[in-house]
């Protein structure tokens, strides 16, 4: 791989960083390892990636990749277990725990557990039992006794975790199968010649994976050469209960829980993928077409998962926009009938009666106004301006509204010479900030309404003002 | 298209029924989608519209009469659909359509996933004697991926979610909980079927 002879290298912390910031590059190093059953990857492979990722990203990262994936600066951090040459080819060995790390990030990367695997797990669990309950050779109380314990919670912490990712990695079987059966479900000849492929995939996965782990964590299970896991526990619980150690029998009781937790989503997708098996080709199309375009949405989704905590609401990367686009509830004209009832009535009073007392505040400004030079862009000219409107929306009766800007607009429009949108900025940062918070409970609405000035519309969130105590300023 | 139609002998708003018109109207300015068929609750069965035939057939007369209040009349022939849009709507009014496309395609999406994993066919999904049951709905309420995409989509609930496509005839009730797909809603899916096939 490129190694550039720099001085400079990153600190362990630093370097997990940058991976995790680019995790697609080890992402991409992990599922080829996997591919290939290798513990390593070659300097060449792991070059070429971290080569066509560099191709995405700025100069200055460019160079802390440059300087995080050199050799040095991975085995000084203590990235790479080892490094060894064979047949000229330089392999690197990575830490199984940062490894671990990315699998844990995405769900995708972590292997399933084998039927191996599970019964070696399995054989440990009995040795220990064994172990515990030969009380001859382990007293209560020996050091013996006291590290079997341990070696016990560990193991049992162990088996809950790898089977947790598991299931969360079985969850996304959904996505596995569309892309097994991509061809096949394009065509009919396609499906013939494919469908003997992904049969024996399905099937792999099926019996080698889900299977297994599914008839691990069956408590019904019968298993020749010993008892099943939950029967185990139950054991340990009685040897526990039996030297009155109550906490630990209590945390057995809690994994005996924990563990038949698990089974039951892994009992559906084993469901699902039973009946994918008998699929035609014209539903495994449709399960292929719903599947990716639901990877779509869950895509959409998980970007309000990111660190932006303003984005809470799903985006419409997904939605297509030929379907129904523009349907939504339209509003119906309104009638603008003069009504007869009393409430109307005053309404329109009320209405005539703020006019006059707005026409009468300019009146008594009226000297004011006029001793200010309301075209000048001055600074000061201006500052006496607001300090005019100021003092005019002093005046001015407050009243509850549902669009203070409409209000405010229609009101003082008519009052100043000269009025512009500087003006009506002024005024509503009056009311709000120093009038209203005393007097009334201001609501900013999540809707826009528009306002025009000058043959331009300006588009602005509504605020209604609710007037919470009688008086007047 | 309107305009060569403008001769008085083929635009005829005469024979227009008045209340089936109002009807017509209502439906659409409540933001619903008119199907060719609808689900008839008392017989249990689907049954022929007379709104969708008559706008079928005046086709020309309402183009024209929702052209002039500042709509336009859409037609989807595959799903056998009307609904209006707001003809030069501003950038505030298009975020409410674009939050209702976002609802309304998460919803079925997800209701067509589900569907393609548990049967053979979506197919029976648009059919008032499958469609989705009590048991359906379970699994679906069950389901903690569904559930987090319903909230983010801005649903409380799936029977929350379903409610807001039956009002927009997305989707029927045909029972106490059971539901199905109208033609709108089943052209949505089949619609994602035939591009991923084409693609």
């Amino acid at each position: 791989m490129a190694v550039r002879f720099n001085k400079e290298r990153y600190s362990t912390i630093e370097t997990i960083k940058i991976l995790l910031n680019h995790s697609q590059i080890m992402e991409r190093a992990i599922s080829r390892m996997d591919k290939a059953g290798e513990r390593f990857i070659s300097e060449v492979d792991l070059g070429v990636i971290v080569l066509d990722y560099k191709e995405k990203v700025g100069p200055t990262e460019k160079t802390r990749l440059e300087v995080a994936f050199s050799l040095r600066n991975l085995l000084e951090s203590n990235i790479l277990a080892d490094k060894d040459t064979i047949d000229g080819v330089t392999r690197y060995m990575f830490q199984e725990s940062v490894l671990g790390l990315f699998r844990l990030c995405n769900a995708s990367l972590f292997q399933e557990l084998t039927d191996s695997k599970l019964k070696s797990l399995l054989a440990s669990l009995w040795r220990l039992e064994s172990v515990l309950s030969d009380r001859s050779k382990t007293p209560y109380g020996s050091f013996d006794f006291k590290e079997s314990v341990d070696e016990l919670f560990s193991q049992l912490a162990t088996l809950q975790g790898s089977l947790q990712r598991n299931v969360e990695r079985m969850k996304s079987v959904g996505a596995e199968l569309e892309s097994m059966t991509t061809e096949a479900s394009k065509g009919a000849v396609a499906f013939a010649s494919s469908r003997g492929e992904y049969l024996s995939k399905i099937t792999h996965l099926f019996e080698r994976h889900i299977q297994p782990t599914q008839t691990f964590l069956n408590p019904k299970t019968r298993i020749e050469e010993g008892p099943n896991l939950f029967e185990l526990l139950v054991v340990f619980r009685d040897i526990f209960d039996s030297l009155e150690m109550s906490s630990e029998a209590i945390l057995i009781s809690r994994s005996y829980l924990g563990f038949g937790n698990v089974f039951k989503p892994i009992d559906q997708v084993a469901e699902d993928v039973g009946k994918f098996i008998y699929k035609t080709r014209k539903s495994i199309a449709e399960y292929n077409a719903l599947e990716s375009a639901y990877q779509n949405l869950v895509a959409s989704y998980q970007k309000t998962l990111s660190a932006d905590l303003r984005r809470s609401k799903i985006g419409n990367e997904f939605v297509d926009h030929h379907f129904a686009h523009g349907l939504k509830r339209h509003s119906r004209p309104l009638p603008h009938a003069v009504g007869d009832s009393p409430a109307y009535i005053r309404a329109v009073v009320n209405e005539i009666d703020t006019m006059a007392d707005d026409a009468l505040c300019v009146d008594r400004y009226k000297d004011v106004i006029d001793g200010v030079d309301w075209c000048s862009t001055e600074t000061v000219e201006r500052i006496k301006r607001i300090e005019v409107i100021k003092g005019l929306l002093v005046e001015l009766r407050i009243r509850d509204t549902v669009d203070l800007a409409k209000d405010l607009h229609g009101r003082i429009h008519s009052l100043l010479p000269f009025y512009s949108l500087v003006d009506l900025f002024a005024a509503i940062r009056i009311f709000e900030s120093e009038f209203l918070p005393k007097i009334a409970r201001i609501t900013k609405l999540n809707f826009f309404s528009e306002i025009e000035f000058n043959e331009y519309r300006y588009s602005y969130r509504i605020t209604r003002v609710n007037i919470i105590s009688g008086e007047n300023l | 298209m309107i305009k060569s139609q403008l001769d008085e002998d083929v635009i005829n708003f005469k024979t227009i029924p008045f209340e089936q018109s109002v009807g017509i109207y209502r439906e659409f300015v409540n933001g619903r989608v008119v199907t060719k068929l609808m689900f008839d609750s008392i017989s249990g069965e689907m049954k022929e519209n007379v709104a969708f035939s008559l706008l079928f057939n005046k086709r020309f007369e309402f183009e024209l009469l929702y052209k002039l209040i500042g709509f336009s009349l859409e037609f989807h022939e595959k799903g056998d659909f009307f609904f209006v849009k707001a003809v030069g709507v501003n950038s505030s009014e298009d975020d409410i359509s674009d939050s209702n496309a976002v609802k309304i395609q998460a919803c079925l999406l997800m209701l067509g996933r589900y569907y393609a994993t548990v049967s053979i066919s979506i197919e029976q999904l648009g059919m008032c004697q499958f469609g989705i049951n009590e048991s359906d709905l379970d699994k679906l309420r069950a389901n903690i991926e569904f559930n987090s995409i319903l909230k983010s989509a801005g649903f409380k609930s799936w029977d929350d979610a379903l409610r807001f496509i039956t009002e927009r005839n997305f989707a029927f009730k045909s029972g106490k909980s059971t539901y199905f797909l109208s033609s709108a809603g089943m052209h949505y899916l089949n619609n994602l079927v035939g591009e991923y096939s084409n693609s």
